[in-house]
Order: structure tokens, then sequence, then C-alpha cells
């Protein structure tokens, strides 16, 4: 198990490699620079923020000196932000995300899990149809329709909840972002599992449980939900990885300081040093969550233990 | 057994749920901060600061937080009128070249420093030293020694500021500006530590090492989400500054930022949501607040190629623009026609038009075609142009009205090409495939040269490719003439030059939008849409929740 592990650790560095590569080199092609601003600056200025930013070094050079620093830890000042460098910036941001992300998608597991499974067990019941019409509509409807709806109920005519921003921390401003970031995945989640359930409860070991006479629930509990979980685990690493590095969309309706913006405001900004943070970021996140999900594979099921 | 499973999960699932939905027990002592405090103005403020270093700064939203927490030599009032700041007062020489500030004795940086004028001399030479990578380096150029020093000359003169004592500062200049009083007041020509910026370097502008010298300090600055002020005791005029806190809430979204607004949660915005307008006008008429702001909505013209080389299409092009039914129907949020690059917005300033543009729709159209015509275009040899704009609600529906209204009177293909804005603005600046740009310019200070100097044959914000030695030759004739009729007349003629010439093409003047809670008193529209905290006062049931 252990060596596996490690095995998956150093296969996880040529991946990251190309990723810095690819984000490098994608993010300099696009047209317009980090200094085109509608106000241009003075010629003379700006060739001096190119010499601090090391712009005015061939390509290469810019590369390797970028590759030197990240190995260093350090992601360089951001473009954008002047007063801070992106590895602040990342700091201040992914506590925030990790809190909403990590509420959200334990919400989307409990309720997800907990609705897929009594669907599947009442297969083509009223409940089955409301559960998995309710989870049509969480997938359909979009974040930035959700949200919005919610912020207008709870906030402006009940009054019930703040409308936005974390203010002093208080779990009331929590809710609503938690809520609408989970929503999708309590739909994805409980879809997934009322279908793999569906299939594990007409195998042939769960009819031989049966057989033997075991109760119903050690059936479901013991025998069914671990293979059951398996797709939800899998869907878990990537999904996690996307929801506790935030989301744009989340946070700017609500007004929610985490990660999220930074992917999209650092490539309309051409902020180089904030986009090549956030992306190694998360690249970084998602390889570790995926191995995670390969070691939590080992745990439920033999096959993949003892193969 | 089934149904017992099943009623285990759905409880579990329901608490879970119920956990998250409930909502909090009502906290009844709001801690100091919040926005519950009845001494706290809370104000939206779009998007996030780029920096609080004043020097560095360029946004809407960190000039505001900046007019707060600096002040100049000069400074403005809750109307937008210069008033001394820092000077209490000034004397200019005969010729124009030398102005003398006398300092307040009683002015304090925040942790109760005294200001000198020495502080002011630093802190202009670093915005001119192209170092620092100032956007506003250029602010004060007729400084004697500021564009040799920007230009990075390595046998740049001695700057022209001095500071003969501490209460003592002189500034000679290159040119006259009789609108200096007026740039001094910008957040870029405020002072700032020298001590502070060598202890700090990058990091001298955050809460714990800010040191302003403003009507507020800073408390507190989370990354998205808002910027706290406390009042600065050390302020000489701390005695009338009417609010505790200034809490800036940043959301780019404005729909978000109403969601805040009507919740409660906020006194006043940064903006409105365009597709709320009408429903604002109807719902919350005593909230809205609309007035004319100094900032002007444009096409540019690359002149730099054919057939936009040519000013008889230029002309064709801009008369043929129907601003009546861009600013009352296709956009009809307060904006106001502009058959000029200079606002409406100086009494003295004798105005000059694009020719024609005033006409009825008819009579420009045909003169229109006319120019075209006498141009080589028609409908055997028709003119084809692309008009490129960057992503936006307005922006779109402006490039298809103007595109169409060309299409169909005039027979010009035209296309429509969106771009991102950085791929825009790279594309301007290149000036190889923009034909028809769009473009804006809001005032930095009140001025017509402020806007006119935009197209100047050296200016770095002209992507026309125009150069004209006439026009160039006006504008220095009016910087050289001192503060009088003689200035304003000689810019004018600078702008009818422009106009016939049509290197660009202004469709609207911008109106200010935002929603303001009534009893809320100390802020009043003004054309540069400013609204320093310090004049605030809340009554106290306006309290935001």
């Amino acid at each position: 198990m252990l060596a596996y592990a490690f095995k998956r650790f150093l296969g996880a560095w040529p991946t990251l490699l190309v990723l810095v590569t690819l984000a490098f080199f994608l993010i300099r092609l696009a047209p317009g620079g980090p200094f085109d601003t509608e106000r241009r600056l003075p010629p003379e200025v700006e060739a001096n923020l190119r010499a601090a930013y090391h712009l005015d070094a061939p390509l290469h050079e810019q590369f390797v000196r970028y590759l030197a620093n990240i190995a260093r830890g350090d992601f360089g000042p951001s473009f954008q932000y002047k007063d801070y460098t992106v590895t602040e910036l990342i700091a201040a941001g992914f506590p925030v995300s990790l809190t909403l992300g990590a509420l959200a998608m334990l919400l989307a597991l409990v309720a997800g899990v907990g609705a897929g499974t009594i669907a599947a067990l009442r297969r083509n019941s009223a409940t089955d149809h409301l559960v998995m019409g309710l989870s049509m509509t969480g997938i359909s409807v979009p974040n930035f329709v959700m949200a919005p709806v919610l912020i207008l109920v709870f906030a402006v005519y009940l009054g019930w909840l703040p409308a936005g921003g974390l203010g002093d921390g208080s779990p009331a401003h929590l809710v609503l972002p938690v809520f609408a970031l989970a929503l999708p995945q309590v739909a994805y989640i409980s879809r997934l599992t009322r279908g793999s359930m569906i299939e594990v409860l007409n195998s042939d070991f769960i009819r031989t449980a049966r057989a033997k006479g075991l109760p119903e629930r050690t059936v479901v509990l013991r025998h069914a939900m671990r293979p059951a979980l398996l797709p939800v685990v899998s869907y878990l690493g990537p999904a996690t990885a996307a929801t506790i590095t935030g989301s744009v969309v989340i946070e700017q309706i609500f007004g929610v300081p985490g990660l999220g913006r930074y992917f999209v405001q650092g490539a309309l900004n051409r902020d180089y040093t904030l986009v090549m943070g956030v992306v190694i970021f998360y690249g970084a996140l998602i390889i570790l969550l995926n191995l995670l999900v390969d070691l939590a594979y080992a745990l439920l099921d033999p096959r993949v233990r003892h193969g | 057994m089934k149904t017992r499973l099943a009623l285990v999960l759905a409880i579990a699932a329901a608490a879970a749920a119920a956990w998250l939905w409930l909502p909090p027990p009502a906290d009844e002592s709001p801690g100091p901060g919040s926005a519950a405090d009845p001494g706290v103005f809370t104000r939206g403020n779009g998007p996030e600061p780029e920096s609080l270093d004043p020097h560095l700064a360029r946004s809407e939203s960190a000039l505001n937080v900046l007019r707060d927490l600096y002040e100049g030599l000069t400074t403005l009032d809750a109307r937008g009128r210069v008033i001394p700041g820092v000077a209490e007062s000034w004397e200019t020489s005969e010729d124009g070249l030398q102005w003398s500030f006398r300092l307040r004795q009683d002015a304090r940086w925040s942790d109760g420093e005294r200001v000198t004028a020495a502080d002011f001399a630093w802190s202009f030479a670093r915005l001119a030293d192209p170092a620092t990578g100032s956007p506003n380096a250029l602010l004060l150029a007729p400084v004697r020694g500021v564009r040799e020093r920007a230009a990075g000359a390595g046998d740049a003169p001695p700057l022209g500021v001095t500071a003969p004592g501490p209460a003592e500062l002189v500034i000679r200049l290159a040119e006259p500006a009789p609108w200096l009083a007026e740039a001094l007041a910008h957040p870029a020509a405020s002072p700032v530590r020298r001590d502070i910026w060598d202890e700090h370097g990058r990091g001298h502008a955050r809460p714990g090492t800010l040191v302003g010298n403003g009507a507020f300090r800073l408390a507190e600055w989370t990354l998205g989400s808002h910027v706290l002020l406390e009042r600065n005791r050390a302020y000489w005029d701390d005695a009338s500054t009417g609010v505790d806190q200034v809490r800036y809430v940043h959301l780019p979204d404005r729909a978000a930022e109403l969601s805040r607004y009507r919740a409660g949660e906020m006194h006043m915005t940064y903006g409105v949501p365009v597709a709320r307008f009408y429903w604002l006008e109807e719902n919350m008429p005593e909230d809205l607040r609309v007035s004319p702001q100094l900032a002007v909505y444009f096409y540019g013209f690359n002149t730099r190629k054919p057939p936009l080389d040519d000013p008889r299409v230029r002309r064709a092009l801009a008369l043929a623009a129907d601003r009546q039914l861009l600013t009352a129907r296709v956009i009809g949020t307060g904006e106001a026609p502009a058959c000029s690059l200079v606002p409406p917005a100086f009494p003295d300033y004798p105005a000059s038009t694009l020719p024609g543009c005033r006409e009825d729709r008819s009579t420009r159209l045909a003169e229109a075609r006319g120019l075209l015509r006498e141009a080589g275009y028609g409908p055997d040899n028709p003119l084809s142009l692309e008009i490129r704009y960057n992503t936006g609600e307005i922006h779109d529906r402006i490039a298809v009205a103007v595109g169409a209204v060309w299409q169909q009177e005039l027979g010009v293909e035209t296309e429509l090409v969106r771009e991102e804005f950085r791929v825009l603005l790279g594309n301007v600046r290149a000036g190889l495939v923009t034909e028809v740009y769009r473009a804006s310019w809001i005032a930095d200070f009140a001025d017509p040269a402020n806007f006119l100097q935009i197209l100047s044959s050296d200016s770095p914000f002209n992507g026309t490719g125009w150069k004209d030695e006439e026009y160039d030759r006006l504008l220095e004739g009016a910087a050289r003439a001192g503060d009088g009729e003689q200035r304003l007349r000689l810019l004018a003629a600078a702008e009818a030059r422009m106009l016939e010439q049509a290197p660009v093409m202004p469709l609207y003047f911008y109106a200010s939008k935002y929603l303001l809670r009534p009893g809320v008193e100390g802020v009043y529209d003004n054309p540069l849409n400013v609204h320093p905290s310090r004049f605030v006062r809340l009554p106290p049931d306006t309290a935001a929740r």
C-alpha cells in the first residue's frame, strides 16, 4: 500500500511539469499583455515595469527563471494586485474556499448518498421520481440563476440571512453560499448513487446474502453500500478539488473572498504570475485528491487491495 | 427493515440539511466594525482595488479609497470642487511658472508625525520616476524635470519641487499649468511616507503598515471582500469628520450589489445594473441618483491606413451615428448625446461641436452620403468596415446600433468584431488590424485640457495614429496662455480643429448612477463622481443592517 502511494507520488511530478510548461506558454500566447490598459503607460514607465518583471528577457530564460523560483516556493509578485505576492493571494483566499467547499462537499455527500440510496431502494416509486426530479432540476439550473434566487428569497424578502460577504465570519454568512455550492453536487451524487446502487442490488452476491437470510439493513449497509459507492468516490476526487478551490460564480454573487475569481480575473488581466500560481495550485490539488481517491478505492474494494 | 434504513438515511440527510438551513440565533449586539454600527458608513465600491499605493493605483475603486486615506496639497469637497488640503494657501508668480504653497502646521500623518514639504518633494519625485511604474507618472508633466525624469533621461534637470522649510513648498513649472491646483487634488499627488516605503517596500500599503494623512486610516483589507477604514484621530480636521468607520464593499457584480443594498446591508452603491434601471426608476426613485459625469464614450478611427485615413470618410461616419437614439433608446440610463469630446460642464469654455452633428437626421445623412461619394464610395464601390469593441452589455448594443445605421443609411458593409478587453487594447495599440474601435475617457480632473490632451501626437492614449501639427500647436499655445479666456479659446479652437478632422467620433457623455439611502447626508452629485467619506453624516435611523 505504502509502496503504491509512493509510486503514485513520484508519477505526479512529470504531470505537474507538463502542466506548468503548458500554462506558462499558453498564457503568453494570449494577445494583449499585463500592461495593456485603456490608459496606456508612458513608454519609459512600461519599459521599466517589463524589466522589473523580467518580461524583457527571452522567453526560455523567463521559463527557467520561473521554474527556479517555484522550486523555492516563490510564485512571484502579482501583476495586478501590486501590494501582494501570488503566494499571499493564494494563502488569503484558500482557507475561505476550503471552508466553503469542504462544507458543501460534506453536505453534498450526506444528502446525495442518502437521497440516492432511498431512491434506489424505492425504485420507480413516487419517492424515487421526486428525488430524481429534484436532482434533475439541481443539475440543470445553473449556479448563477440559483444563487440570486436564494439571495432574493432568504435575504431580501425574508431577511433571515445576510445577502453576502463573510461579515464577522459568523456561520449565518456561510449558509447561502454553501447551499448554492452544494446543490448541483447533491444532484449529481444522488444520481450516481442511485444508478450504481440499483446495479449492485441486482448482483449475485447480494442475492446470496439475501438467500442466507441476512437482515435487509445488513445487506444494504454492509454488502451493497461499499461497492455502490465506488463511482461516487472516483467522482469525489476532481469534484472536491474543483469545489475547494472556489467557484468564481458563487464568489462574485455572494462577495466571498475565496480563490475562485483569480482563475478568471487573472486570465483577463493577463496577470501571468497569478494565473500560473492558481493553475499549479489547482493541478497539485487534483493530483493529490486523485491519489487519495485511489487509496480509498483500495479500502472499499478488496479486489484492488489484493490484486 | 427496508423502511427503517430508508428512514434513518432520510433523517440523517434532513438533519444535515436542517443544520445548514436553520437561521442562526440573532446577534443582538453587533461587534465593532459590523455594518450595524451607526457610525459605520457602508458603501459599495466595485471591483477590488489593485493597490492602495497612491502612486500605483489607477482604478476608480482604488482612487475612492485613497481619497479617504490620503490628502494632497489640495483636495476635493463633497461637490468635487478643489479646496485647500495640506496646503492652507498658495500663490502663483505672474508668469504662472512658480507656485508657492504654505502647508498647515497641524497636518499630521496617521502615526502622529508632522506632514512636511519634504514629504511632498520626495513623493512627487517618486511619482515621476519610471522605476516606480506609476500609471500617473505624467500627472504633473508641466513641473520642471518631470517629463525628462519619466522618460528615463540620465541628464534630467533637477525636479522643480523644493522645500525651503517644513511648511513651505515651491513648485517650478517648465510651462504654465493653470489646472495645477485641480491636478494636485488627484490621489496620485498624495504624499507617501519615505521611511515606511524604505522599510516595507512593496508591502507598505497594507493594514498595519500603511501610514496616510487623510481623514481615515486603514484598519482592514480582506481581499475580495472589503476594506475597512477608521477615523484618523491625528487628522487636522478630525473634528468635522462625520463617521467613525467606512466599509468599502468590493463586489464587481452590480446585480449582487443591488441585492446587498436591498437587504439593507449598504448605504450607498457603486453603480446600478443597467438591466434594472427602469425597475429602479419605478420602484426606488428616492434612492436612485443620476447625474452627468465628466466622461465621454467614443469610437476611434485608425487613421494610419485606408479607408479611414480620409477625413471625409471619418466625418461621414461620425455624422451618420444617431446619438439621440443611442442615449434615449439603446441605453436610456441618463446619458447625454455627445457632439464634442469635452463635456458641456465648463460654463466659460466656448464649446465646439462636430460640424453638422446637431442637424436633423435627414440633413445629417444627406451630408454623410455626400462626403462618402466625394471620397469615392458608393453603391458600385461600397465601403466595408470592422467595428471592434470589448465584451460588455452596453458595448454590444451600441455597436449593433451604430453598425445598423451605417449599413442601412450609408450602405457601408459593417462587421462587428467583439474582443476580450486586453485583446482589443493590444490591437488598438498595434494599429494593424483595427479600423473602428470603442474607447472612453474619464477625466482625471475637471478641465477641458484633460480631455483634449489624449489626442495630441505624443499622447500614449492616442490610439488613432492621428498626428496634427496645428492641433498640437494650439494645445501648446493654450498651455502657455495662462489662466484666462485666451487659454479656453485656444483649447476650443483645438477641439474644433480635431472635430473637423474627426479622428474620433464622440457618442455620449456618461451619467454617474448609484443608489443612496434616503436620509444619508453629505453625498452630492458631482461631475467627477467623487464622494469623500469625511463629509458623510448618518442619521441614526439609516444604519445599514
